[in-house]
């Protein structure tokens, strides 16, 4: 597999799209973060009755890991789709094709790109692990793994996004109609989350 | 299929020539039938060390000529050591860090030669290797193949230019609507005959400032098989030891000075036509 990893990293390492992708994505993990993180600094400690906006601290140690996690879960749109261009690409090319001919299965094809897709969500993981610490630092409260399993809420949520990624960009063969769909699965997805999310609040009420 | 063979595969448009191939290069599912090479059914690790170019180049966009030959070396697990050699074998050495996109349809055509040529594979897979190259490309991949064929690799090549199969290569396999016409030596099918008919006849146009005297004469001329007026001259279809000078001579001796003598010389795309025109008609 490592092997198959070697060939993929290959294709990607000077794509401009993949350098491109991926770079929004940890500068938008970071900046989203620093401009929540100096919001509650810079307003909500200093004006008076803007408290409201933010119960507790965001970035103390416990709170940061679920809410760096939240703010960032939203560029996870951005790794799904360089997986959505890439598999779309081997399409347009008819590189697909061509691996197959130099000698590759077709399931190795398809099992590099999944391997691609985990990496892919394991690394964006680890810059959310990385800015956790930084602004859990910054927030100067000591250190704690407590609440660590929201990042793994992210993982799982980073590999699903980039899984549907696949599933998208295979079905439909084009990059443009794979990203259309995608998108308009990103949409459904979230508005049926909220609705869910109403609803337990509601069931929660009628329970009490 | 003989080893050492340039073995051509013919076909009119649409007759399955690529399908063929895509099948036994694995990316298309055969609906029925079985294939091996060299003995061998699981081709995985056959087609590593088999060089092919399939219909067209395909290649990433964005990347060099180097880069994708190393990720298709990659995938053959063939060393990188070879990439500049077949870059060179195919004249596109000077442009080798120019982006695929930037190339021309003949030179996207070079580098899958090159390609296919990496790791030097016994056998090789051209499907239409000429498509898109200049007269010269065409005459430099045409003593590329010869070439590789003298060196002993197999050859298997597809393509619908009759000249060119009939130039290069040694054994021939006529395919039409999927169906399997003919497969010998380029030879025994521009000799043999389909019909039955008079297995080696020449064919010679001829015209006289009369062309019926000339009919009435050819007619009693022994050795004429058959005897066609086509617009403004006569097809005369004549046994195997008749040569056009005998025609002109029993003419001429006869009071009719010809104006037009031209020896048919029975061609592939003849066989090709009568073969292929078989299934048709």
């Amino acid at each position: 597999m490592v092997k198959l990893l070697k060939i993929e990293w290959l294709k990607i390492k000077s794509y401009t799209g993949f350098i491109l992708l991926t770079s929004f994505f940890a500068l938008g993990v970071v900046a989203t973060n620093y401009i929540v993180y100096a919001f509650k600094k810079d307003v909500v400690d200093k004006v008076q009755g803007s408290q409201i906006l933010f119960s507790g601290s965001p970035f103390d140690f416990d709170m940061v890991w679920q809410s760096v996690s939240y703010y960032s879960s939203f560029f996870l749109m951005l790794p799904a789709l360089l997986m959505v261009i890439l598999i779309s690409n081997e399409f347009t090319f008819k590189t697909h094709r061509q691996n197959i001919i130099d000698g590759w299965s077709r399931s190795e094809f398809l099992k590099v790109k999944i391997a691609l897709a985990l990496l892919l969500a394991i690394a964006s993981t680890l810059v959310v692990v990385l800015t956790s610490l930084i602004f859990g630092a910054l927030s100067g409260t000591s250190f704690s793994l407590h609440g660590f399993q929201n990042v793994g809420y992210f993982l799982l949520k980073a590999i699903t996004y980039n899984m549907v990624a696949i599933l998208i960009s295979l079905l439909t063969k084009r990059s443009v109609v794979a990203i259309a769909v995608f998108f308009i699965y990103t949409i459904f997805e979230n508005g049926v989350s909220m609705m869910l999310f109403f609803l337990s609040i509601k069931l929660k009420k009628i329970r009490i | 299929m003989p080893k050492g063979s340039i073995f051509g595969i013919l076909g009119p448009n649409g007759s399955g020539k690529t399908t063929l191939l895509g099948i036994v290069m694995d990316v298309l599912k055969a609906s029925s039938g079985t294939f091996s090479w060299i003995g061998h059914t699981n081709n995985d690790t056959m087609r590593k060390q088999i060089g092919t170019l399939l219909e067209t180049p395909n290649f990433y966009h964005y990347l060099s000529a180097t880069d994708n030959l190393k990720i298709a070396a990659k995938i053959k697990e063939r060393g990188e050591e070879d990439i500049d050699n077949v870059l060179q074998a195919v004249n596109l050495y000077q442009r080798k860090d120019s982006k695929f996109n930037t190339y021309s349809l003949g030179m996207k055509q070079r580098l899958a030669i090159a390609s296919a040529l990496l790791g030097n594979p016994e056998i090789l897979v051209f499907d239409e290797p000429t498509n898109g190259l200049d007269p010269a490309g065409i005459a430099e991949i045409r003593d590329l193949i010869k070439d590789l064929s003298k060196k002993g690799k197999t050859i298997i090549m597809a393509s619908h230019i009759l000249d060119e199969v009939e130039k290069v290569c040694t054994h021939v396999a006529i395919i039409q609507k999927g169906v399997l016409k003919t497969v010998s030596s380029v030879k025994d099918v521009m000799s043999s005959s389909t019909n039955g008919n008079s297995a080696d006849t020449v064919l010679i146009e001829l015209s006289a400032d009369d062309n019926e005297q000339l009919k009435n004469i050819l007619q009693q001329m022994s050795g004429v098989v058959k005897l066609n007026s086509v617009d403004n001259y006569l097809q005369v279809t004549c046994a195997e030891n008749i040569t056009a000078a005998m025609v002109n001579k029993y003419c001429f001796d006869n009071g009719v000075i010809l104006t037009k003598l031209n020896e048919k010389r029975k061609s592939l795309e003849t066989r090709f036509l009568e073969i292929t025109g078989k299934q048709s008609g």
